[in-house]
C-alpha cells in the first residue's frame, strides 16, 4: 500500500481494459484484480469507472460479452476481444508508445538543460 | 444481436445487476479468505468499489440509448402532471393556440405576398417601368414611350404593355363578361411562361388592325369550354368579334398583374403614334425583364436619357396629353403591386409577434407560479439524487409537451384564420390566390411553436435547478419565496407593458379610420347605390346609337319605384377607376 495511487490520464483506461482482454475472455473483477496486481497497486479502479467503460466499449463493438460459469461455478460476464477491438488496441498501444517516449525525450532534456 | 437488450430493459437491468453483485461478492470471498471479518470486508468494498445504485447509474447513462429512453420518460411524467392539473393545462394550452393560430395565419398571408418570390423564373429580374409627371410623381406610361423604349433599349431581356380588357360572350345560353388583359406581344414572354397548349402571341399578331387572336387561362378553357382539347385554331365570339383561340396557359400561371384575367388579347396599337390618338393615353402598365448583367438603377438611367430624346422627336404627341415626361421610374415588380399592402401587413406582422410574446410571457407566468407550489418536489427530487441538468430537461419537457399540444391546437386556430382572413381580405390583395396552409406554413408553426416551447420553459427550469433543497425542505411549500414573487413581478410587468403598447396601436388605428370616415367627400353617399354598364357590339360603335342607349337606360331606372334620381358617368368620384372600357 506504499507506492503512491495515480489518475490515469483520459482514455488510458480504455487501452489497459483492452490489452487485459485481449489475453483471454475475463470478467470484470478479473480485470480490476490484473490491473491492480500488475501495476503493484498503482492503478485502481473503482466500479463507477471500470464498469461503465467495459459498457461503453461493448456499445462501441470492440468487445463482445457473454455469459458463463467460473471455475468456482459462478455465473459471470465474460469479455472478449473483437477484432476491431484488437485493431483499436493496437492502435492505440502504437500511439501511446510515441506520447510516451517523446514526453519522456522532452522531460528527459529539461533535466540536462537543467544541470 | 446488441439492439435485443434495448428492447428488453428488464433483462438489461436483471444483467447489470448480477454482473456487479458478482464483482462484490466474489472481492468479498477474495478478502474474507486473507482473513477479514465479513462486515469489514462489506464495508471496504463499498468503500473501494462505489455504491451500487451510482456505479448502475453511470452504466445506464452510456447505453446508446439511454437520452431516448430518459427523454421518453419526462414526457411520460411531464404527461401526467399536465392530466393531474387540467385546468393549468386547459388554460395554457388554449392561450398558447390562440397565439401559435394567429401568427400562423396571419404568417402564411404575409409570406407569399411579401417574402415569397413572386411566381416566375428569375423573378427579382422582373420590374415596372412608370414614366414620372413634370412634378416628378410616377404617372402610367403612353404606348409610344413603350414604343421608343423597347427600340431603343438593351437593358431588357423583354418588355411587355398590359391594359384592362372585358369583352362579353353574349350569344352564348349564359352571357359573361370576362376580365382579360390586352397585352404587346412579349408579355407571356416577359413573365416567363408559356402557354401549356397552342402558342404564344408573335409580333405579326400585335399589329395594327391586325387579326384577332385570343389565348385563355386554364380556369375559363375548363369552365367555358369544358377543356376541349381541340379548342385551338377554333373561334369564339367576343364583343361582335370572331377570335381565334391560339393558346391556352398551364394552370399553375398566376397573373399577379391582374389576378382576375381569364384572357389575352394583343393591344393592336398605332405604331405610326397619330397625335392625339389613344397610344398617347397614360393607361398603360409596362413590366420588364432586367438582363441579367444589368441592375435597376442602370436601367432607369438609359430609359430616362431614351425618354429625353424622345420627348424632344415627339414634342407634339406629350403635349397633347398630360405633358413632357420628367423621368422613369424602374422598380422590383414585387414591390411595386405589394406597395399599397405592405405598411399594413407588415402592421398586422408586428401585431401578432406582440400577441404572440404577451402569450409567452402569460405562460411563463402560468409555470412559474406553479413550479413555486412545486418547490418542494423539486428539493425532494434533488436531494434523492436528480442531476441539475435531468431538473432543467424535466422542466423543459414539460413546457415543451404544453406548447407542442398548444401548437397543434394552434395549427386548427391558424387554418380557421386563414379561411377567415381570405374571406375578408380587401379586394385587390395581391396574390390572395396564393395564400394557403402549405409546407412553409406548417415549417413556420414548428419552428414557432418549439421557439415558444423553449422561451416560455427556461425562466422555470432556471428556478428549479437553482433552488437549494434544503432551504426549500425545510420551508416546505407554504410560502413562495422572494425570488419566485420577484421573477413574477417583472413578468407581469412586461405583460402589462406589451399589451399597453398593442392598445395604443389599436386605439391609433381605430381614431384613424375615424377620421378617414368623418372626411366630408363632397357628396352624399347615403342610400347611394351604383351599377356598371357597359356596351357590347358593334352596333354600339355609331356614337348616336349609344347615347340613345344609355339614355334610355337612364330613363327606365328613373322609374323603378323608389328611385329619386339616377346619373351617370365615365368615372365615379373617389372610384380610382380610369377608363378602362375598350374602345375599340
Amino acid at each position: 500500500m506504499a507506492s503512491p495511487k495515480c489518475d490515469l490520464p483520459q482514455g488510458t483506461l480504455d487501452l489497459l481494459i483492452l490489452k487485459t482482454v485481449a489475453l483471454g475472455p475475463v470478467h470484470g473483477y478479473a480485470i480490476a484484480q490484473r490491473l491492480q496486481q500488475i501495476s503493484c497497486d498503482v492503478v485502481q479502479v473503482p466500479g463507477g469507472s471500470l464498469y461503465p467503460a467495459l459498457h461503453r466499449l461493448e456499445n462501441r463493438r470492440l468487445l463482445v460479452a457473454e455469459w458463463r460459469q467460473t471455475e468456482t461455478g459462478r455465473d459471470a460476464k465474460f469479455y472478449r476481444l473483437t477484432r476491431r477491438g484488437r485493431a483499436d488496441l493496437e492502435a492505440g498501444s502504437a500511439s501511446w508508445q510515441r506520447l510516451s517516449e517523446t514526453v519522456g525525450l522532452i522531460l528527459g532534456m529539461a533535466e540536462e538543460g537543467a544541470q | 444481436m446488441n439492439w435485443l437488450p434495448w428492447l428488453r430493459p428488464d433483462d438489461q437491468e436483471a444483467n447489470l445487476e448480477r454482473e456487479l453483485s458478482f464483482h462484490i461478492e466474489e472481492r468479498v470471498a477474495d478478502m474474507v479468505r486473507s482473513g477479514v471479518r465479513e462486515e469489514d470486508a462489506r464495508r471496504r468494498v463499498r468503500l473501494e468499489f462505489g455504491a451500487a445504485e451510482q456505479v448502475k447509474d453511470e452504466c445506464r447513462e452510456v447505453r446508446p440509448a439511454h437520452w431516448a429512453e430518459t427523454s421518453l420518460q419526462d414526457i411520460r411524467y411531464a404527461w401526467r402532471n399536465l392530466r393531474r392539473n387540467p385546468g393549468f393545462a386547459a388554460v395554457a394550452m388554449a392561450t398558447l393556440a390562440l397565439g401559435i393560430g394567429a401568427t400562423t395565419a396571419v404568417f402564411s398571408a404575409v409570406n407569399p405576398i411579401l417574402f415569397q418570390p413572386l411566381p416566375y423564373p428569375h423573378a427579382g429580374r422582373l420590374v415596372m417601368v412608370q414614366e414620372l409627371g413634370r412634378n416628378g410623381s410616377p404617372r402610367r406610361p403612353t404606348f409610344a414611350t413603350f414604343l421608343g423604349l423597347a427600340v431603343n433599349s438593351h437593358s431588357f431581356d423583354a418588355m411587355a404593355v398590359i391594359k384592362p380588357w372585358r369583352p362579353t360572350m353574349v350569344e352564348s345560353a349564359q352571357p359573361e363578361r370576362f376580365e382579360g388583359q390586352q397585352v404587346s406581344a412579349g408579355y407571356f414572354r416577359t413573365l416567363g411562361v408559356l402557354p401549356s397548349m397552342g402558342r404564344d402571341f408573335q409580333a405579326p399578331d400585335d399589329q395594327f388592325h391586325g387579326p384577332n387572336v385570343v389565348v385563355l387561362s386554364d380556369r375559363l378553357w375548363r369552365r367555358r369550354f369544358a377543356g376541349d382539347s381541340t379548342i385551338i385554331g377554333k373561334q369564339v365570339r367576343l364583343d361582335d368579334y370572331l377570335f381565334t383561340v391560339i393558346g391556352i396557359m398551364p394552370s399553375s400561371f398566376e397573373n399577379v398583374l391582374a389576378p382576375s384575367a381569364e384572357l389575352w388579347a394583343p393591344l393592336q396599337y398605332n405604331p405610326s403614334l397619330p397625335t392625339e390618338g389613344r397610344e398617347w393615353g397614360h393607361h398603360l402598365r409596362m413590366v420588364g425583364r432586367l438582363r441579367s448583367d444589368v441592375s435597376a438603377n442602370q436601367a432607369r438611367n438609359e430609359l430616362t436619357g431614351i425618354l429625353h430624346s424622345l420627348a424632344q422627336t415627339y414634342a407634339k404627341g406629350y403635349e397633347c396629353c398630360g405633358g413632357v415626361p420628367n423621368g422613369t421610374a424602374v422598380d422590383r415588380l414585387q414591390d411595386e403591386i405589394t406597395r399599397g399592402v405592405k405598411p399594413a401587413l407588415l402592421a398586422i406582422l408586428g401585431a401578432v409577434v406582440l400577441v404572440l410574446l404577451i402569450v409567452c410571457v402569460n405562460v411563463t407566468n402560468l409555470l412559474v407560479a406553479r413550479s413555486a407550489r412545486r418547490r418542494s418536489e423539486f428539493a425532494l427530487r434533488a436531494a434523492l439524487g436528480a442531476g441539475r441538468t435531468r431538473l432543467i430537461r424535466q422542466t423543459l419537457a414539460e413546457s415543451l409537451l404544453l406548447t407542442a399540444i398548444g401548437g397543434v391546437l394552434g395549427m386548427a386556430v391558424g387554418e380557421l384564420g386563414v379561411r377567415a382572413l381570405l374571406a375578408l381580405s380587401p379586394f385587390g390583395l395581391p396574390r390572395a390566390d396564393a395564400i394557403r396552409v402549405d409546407s412553409s406554413v406548417y415549417a413556420f408553426g414548428l419552428g414557432i411553436t418549439s421557439l415558444v416551447g423553449f422561451v416560455v420553459g427556461l425562466v422555470p427550469a432556471f428556478q428549479a435547478s437553482h433552488s437549494d433543497p434544503h432551504d426549500a425542505l425545510r420551508q416546505s411549500s407554504r410560502t413562495t419565496t422572494g425570488g419566485h414573487q420577484v421573477t413574477r413581478r417583472m413578468l407581469v410587468v412586461a405583460e402589462v407593458a406589451l399589451a399597453l403598447v398593442l392598445l395604443v396601436g389599436a386605439g391609433l388605428l381605430l381614431r384613424s379610420i375615424e377620421n378617414l370616415f368623418a372626411i366630408d367627400p363632397g357628396f352624399d353617399g347615403t342610400h347611394l347605390l351604383t351599377m356598371q354598364v357597359q356596351e357590347s357590339g358593334r352596333r354600339f360603335n355609331d356614337d348616336s346609337v349609344r347615347a340613345r342607349f344609355f339614355t334610355q337606360a337612364l330613363e327606365e331606372v328613373r322609374k323603378v319605384p323608389g328611385v329619386t334620381a339616377a346619373a351617370f358617368t365615365s368615372q365615379l368620384p373617389l372610384s380610382g377607376d380610369f377608363a378602362v372600357y375598350n374602345n375599340r
